[in-house]
């Protein structure tokens, strides 16, 4: 028996030089499904922690969305390093994914700076959850 | 059925496979009642993005995401669900708020909204529109760029992956000043989190319950770089 999603048709996308693969559009609503999930949790969660994974989420989602456009576009027309031609040729250039390099780094960065956040928030009134973060309420 | 030839759907098949894993763990982090579950699904959605980043020619940032992401945030996140223990027994063990259903129509409504706006367009290939250009049309000589020796049915072989000098040289020459500037940004955080922590440990807890256990300075976890 034939899974479903063998009736797709054969990707006839091709990415140059790397052959079939699936088309740019999935995974943008792939990064879009996860950046939703996110979004969803990060306004419903109650704990303080869950709401910073779910702030992961959404990086990661966006992260997805900067890797599929670099595979879609990163390539230029330059001059081929370390060959004597005069020729142009096309060369890769992952701008989307040294995008994605400094979105990690932030992304780092802000998880430390959370969840130490939460640890004092949780050492000041004693719970993590976000309801009772009422300190500045009148 | 034996003679079904497998091979131009793989694409597919990872594609599915993974997003579906991807989904569905973070549809896990976002459900689950309990918070070191929801850790150890983003760990799994995490890991599950790193294998369409593969999917996608990016093994460089698959394999630095699992560095990082799994490796760092997630042992992280653990950490501090270990150190903010203790608070539940007053608290309600309601996991969402009352903000479900709007919450829920936000989510869905953007994400069906931005799809349809997004994969509505026939997006272009690099590719195919420098080719449109630079072919040898008969306008060669006109095109201020030598185009590059290409004829429609032959196309140019080049490396298919990119190689890690090629993320060196654009961190190096054309992005350098973020480069430093997000450097910079990990000290500052990093320098932030010690003061946090060490303003964190000589807080006393108000109302005096169980949980006012002392934590010796410097005892943070902190991901560096």
């Amino acid at each position: 028996m034939i899974p479903l999603f063998f009736l797709l048709p054969p990707p006839a996308f091709d990415v140059p030089h790397y052959g079939p693969a699936v088309p740019l559009q999935p995974y943008l609503v792939l990064s879009l499904v996860l950046f939703g999930i996110g979004i969803y949790g990060a306004i419903t969660r109650r704990n303080l922690i869950t709401i910073l994974m779910s702030l992961e989420l959404m990086l990661n989602g966006v992260n997805l969305m900067l890797v599929a456009f670099s595979r879609q576009w990163g390539l230029s027309l330059m001059r081929q390093p370390f060959s004597s031609e005069g020729f142009q040729s096309l060369v890769p250039v992952p701008v989307g994914q040294v995008f994605v390099i400094f979105s990690l780094t932030i992304a780092v960065a802000e998880a430390g700076i959370g969840l130490a956040m939460v640890y004092y928030i949780f050492k000041s009134i004693n719970s993590v959850e976000a309801d009772r973060l009422n300190l500045f309420k009148w | 059925m034996s003679d079904f030839d497998l091979t131009p759907y793989l694409p597919w098949i990872w594609f599915y496979g993974f997003g579906g894993l991807t989904v569905l763990a973070a549809l896990g982090v976002v459900l689950h009642k309990k918070v070191v579950y929801n850790a150890v699904f983003l760990a799994l959605a995490l890991l599950g993005v790193a294998a369409l980043f593969i999917t996608l020619n990016a093994d460089f940032l698959g394999v630095v995401q699992v560095l990082l992401y799994v490796g760092g945030v997630v042992v992280l996140v653990l950490f501090s669900i270990l150190l903010t223990r203790g608070e539940a027994k007053g608290g309600t063990y309601l996991n969402r708020n009352k903000q479900n259903v709007p919450a829920a129509l936000v989510g869905l409504g953007f994400t069906i909204w931005a799809s349809i706006q997004l994969a509505s367009v026939s997006w272009p290939n690099a590719y195919d529109s420098l080719a449109r250009k630079y072919t040898n049309s008969g306008f060669g000589e006109f095109a201020t760029i030598k185009p590059f020796p290409l004829t429609p049915g032959q196309p140019i072989i080049l490396n298919q992956t990119y190689p890690i000098s090629i993320f060196g040289d654009a961190l190096m020459k054309p992005y350098l000043l973020i480069f430093e500037l997000a450097s910079l940004i990990l000290l500052v955080a990093m320098v932030g989190v010690v003061v946090y922590m060490k303003n964190a440990s000589k807080k006393s807890v108000p109302d005096g319950s169980a949980s006012k256990k002392s934590i010796p300075d410097g005892s943070i976890v902190e991901e560096k770089e």
